[in-house]
């Protein structure tokens, strides 16, 4: 390695931390319904060792009846213990392992192509592709799960390349770490690991190593298996999720009427539009990132758009710098969007993540394909058109995102939670609406920010009672409010939403705080009885 | 052939792909008038989010705003809209999925016939334009100009496949889209 390629590789990791952990509690705006969830989890497991529903120590959190994967919320236990109840604490496991997914990434491809160029161009793409980008900067089990994915692989290489058979066993505990971290790899990692094992039959020697190895990965990956098994058809996730579950194709199935194999067809149809979304180029380079309202022309890629030449062009020309691995790269390439295209509910790139370390592979092969083909007036015109989009990528993810988008994030309710603390004894009863938005259309989880932001005590949140009067814990009274029927008690405080507020005749509530989202505009109410 | 007639033939050819896929998907009408609805310059959605990016964007001053945010984002939705449309699904729906194979190697062996090439890559590019211009998320019947374009390069290909690895992915395409 040559001083040159020192630096560049000293400014890529500063540039994949910088990017990852710069604002990582202001950006996004705010906990999203899934990373309070992981957030709550994991602060009262750390107490109580049961997450929010009373469940011991699981390992499919129930969360909001969306089953999700357990090792995020361990992980967040070790840095909630450390850093306590806040955004940052929550979301560093993700930004830290999603920064070091970035350097393993870099080792596979020097490992297979033995070019250390080309592994700092891929680095380079994956460092600063917004996708990985917005994925590392929140708590997602997605892109933990890619990180275990891709050391796996990089330390499978190194077993199969430098003949170093023990470490076959590590390489199995990583890819059952990732099944561990993410319902996608549930079928991913198995289809990556059978290609392995089949492209590389020649080289994997069958001794007792190998056998060990497997047993230690059934072993791992058994209790999730359990769990999953003993849950199907009820609360599995890959069960509620699946393509099957659609409302047109669960019709189909359950009709008595149509052929077994037109019911494949139609699945197949299916599964193959949500393939081409998945891995359609406007999705990957023009509006894929949900940064802003889809119909948003502004909106962003999951790529740079300069990129998408090299991209296509990278696809071609794979085999030339693998020539011993290609066949592995293009199956990694075609199974990594397979599982996202079983699910419905249309594209989403965060189950899609794993599929960001083959792609920026093609783009990196691409361009260092073109990279000694092109005249110095072009490379100047590509590297301004890179430096153009990333300002333009900033401009978007640190001002107009947290602007446009607050409302998604269920902004408000830590606000709402920080002057409940500053006024938590003045009050007998908090009573919360849990609806928000225009004419009220969303329902949240505030329970969840207010008990998490205010710090507290997990075990009164496992004494909660769920009725359909409400959720009552604590002093929290939280059931959508009629105002009609609602009597006003001494000492109270109420956080309402804005298209939810009492009529002029409640002459015994004040208004104590207005909440506003970034964009302005009043989201939430805090008002307190004077009676 | 002399360059002028080269020329006249590219021209018509861009002209009546071009022309002929907005004509397909009602753009231009019977009379030959445009009707401007079906085009993306006509979106609502479009114009708003420029005003509201220009008064968003607070971190710059409003003259840079104005300059920062401007019009050219229809160019970007043209070219959004493309993208969009070219996927595996409309592909396979237009000249079956499978003949990207051979439409690969007819790419290849046209590539020193600079004449063909061209008449391919616009042919292909103008068509695609005037998906991007146009607001209709199905535009696949502005195709149909350019399937002698896919049809020739299929041919041109062909001959180089593997047709063991060909006609059974060619016989699944067809099951599939039966």
């Amino acid at each position: 390695m040559n001083k040159v390629q020192k630096i560049v590789i000293f400014i890529l990791v500063f540039l994949t931390f910088i990017t990852r952990l710069v604002a990582l509690s202001k950006v996004p705006p705010h906990l999203s319904n899934d990373e309070i969830s992981i957030a709550y989890d994991s602060y009262s497991i750390r107490y109580t060792a049961r997450d929010e529903h009373n469940n011991f120590l699981p390992v499919s959190f129930q969360s909001h009846n969306t089953y999700k994967a357990p090792l995020y919320v361990y992980l967040a236990t070790i840095t909630n213990y450390f850093l306590g109840n806040s955004e940052f604490s929550v979301r560093l496991p993700s930004a830290i392992l999603g920064s070091l997914t970035v350097f393993v990434f870099g080792y596979i491809i020097f490992l297979l192509s033995k070019n250390i160029n080309l592994s700092i161009i891929s680095v380079g793409v994956l460092a600063l592709t917004p996708w990985h980008i917005y994925t590392s900067r929140m708590a997602l089990e997605s892109n933990i799960a890619v990180f275990f994915l891709a050391t796996a692989l990089l330390i499978f290489f190194n077993s199969i390349i430098n003949n170093k058979n023990h470490l076959l066993m590590l390489s199995m505990i990583f890819f059952a770490l990732s099944i561990w971290a993410y319902h996608t790899e549930w079928l991913l990692t198995p289809m990556i690991m059978f290609s392995l094992f089949y492209i590389y039959r020649k080289k994997i020697k069958l001794n007792t190593n190998f056998r060990l190895a497997t047993l230690i990965f059934v072993i791992l990956v058994f209790p999730i298996a359990y769990n999953a098994w003993i849950n199907r058809g009820t609360t599995a996730r890959a069960n509620t999720e699946i393509i099957f579950n659609d409302p047109g194709i669960s019709k189909i199935i359950k009709n008595s009427n149509i052929s077994k194999l037109n019911i494949i067809m139609i699945v197949g149809e299916s599964f193959f539009k949500n393939y081409s979304d998945y891995t359609k180029l406007g999705h990957l380079f023009f509006d894929g990132l949900p940064l802003l309202p889809k119909e948003d022309p502004y909106s962003v890629g999951l790529f740079f758009l300069p990129l998408l030449p090299f991209f296509l062009w990278g696809f071609f020309k794979i085999k030339l710098y693998f020539p011993n691995d290609y066949k592995f790269i293009y199956l990694w390439i075609i199974i990594s969007p397979i599982v996202p295209s079983l699910t419905i509910g249309g594209t989403n790139m965060v189950r899609n993540l794993a599929t960001v370390l083959p792609y920026s592979l093609l783009i990196g092969v691409g361009l260092y394909n073109v990279k000694n083909k092109i005249n110095v007036v072009k490379l100047w015109i590509f590297l301004l058109s890179i430096f153009i989009s990333i300002l333009y990528f900033l401009a978007i993810y640190f001002y107009h995102f947290p602007f446009q988008m607050g409302e998604n994030f269920q902004y408000g309710y830590k606000q709402a939670a920080e002057y409940i603390n500053d006024n938590y004894d003045k009050y007998d009863q908090i009573v919360v609406d849990p609806r928000f938005g225009n004419v009220n259309i969303y329902v949240g989880v505030p329970h969840l920010y207010l008990a998490y932001f205010t710090n507290l005590d997990p075990k009164k949140m496992l004494l909660r009672s769920d009725s359909n009067k409400g959720l009552l814990f604590d002093k929290y009274h939280i059931f959508e409010i009629n105002w009609n029927l609602e009597k006003i008690l001494p000492r109270s405080l109420y956080l309402v939403p804005f298209d939810n507020q009492p009529g002029d005749n409640f002459n015994n509530l004040r208004t104590v705080k207005e909440i506003k989202l970034p964009n302005y505009k009043v989201e939430f109410k805090l008002l307190e009885s004077t009676n | 052939m002399k360059a002028i007639t080269k020329l006249i033939i590219l021209l018509t050819i861009i002209f009546l792909v071009f022309f002929g896929g907005l004509f397909l998907t009602n753009v231009i009408k019977k009379d030959l008038s445009v009707d401007k609805i079906k085009l993306i310059t006509d979106m609502p959605s479009i114009r708003d989010s420029v005003s509201q990016h220009q008064k968003d964007a607070r971190y710059i001053p409003y003259r840079i705003r104005l300059i920062v945010f401007n019009n050219l984002i229809y160019v970007y939705q043209a070219l959004r809209n493309i993208a969009n449309f070219w996927n595996l699904y409309n592909i396979n729906d237009i000249f079956l999925f499978v003949n990207l194979y051979p439409m690969y190697y007819g790419f290849k062996s046209i590539y020193k016939e600079k004449y063909i090439w061209y008449i391919c890559v616009l042919g292909i590019f103008f068509g695609s334009l005037a998906i991007g211009i146009n607001k209709m998320v199905d535009a696949r019947m502005a195709t149909w100009f350019m399937m002698p374009i896919f049809g020739y390069l299929i041919y041109r290909g062909i001959r180089k496949v593997n047709i063991k690895i060909y006609l059974p992915l060619l016989l699944v395409n067809l099951l599939f889209l039966i």
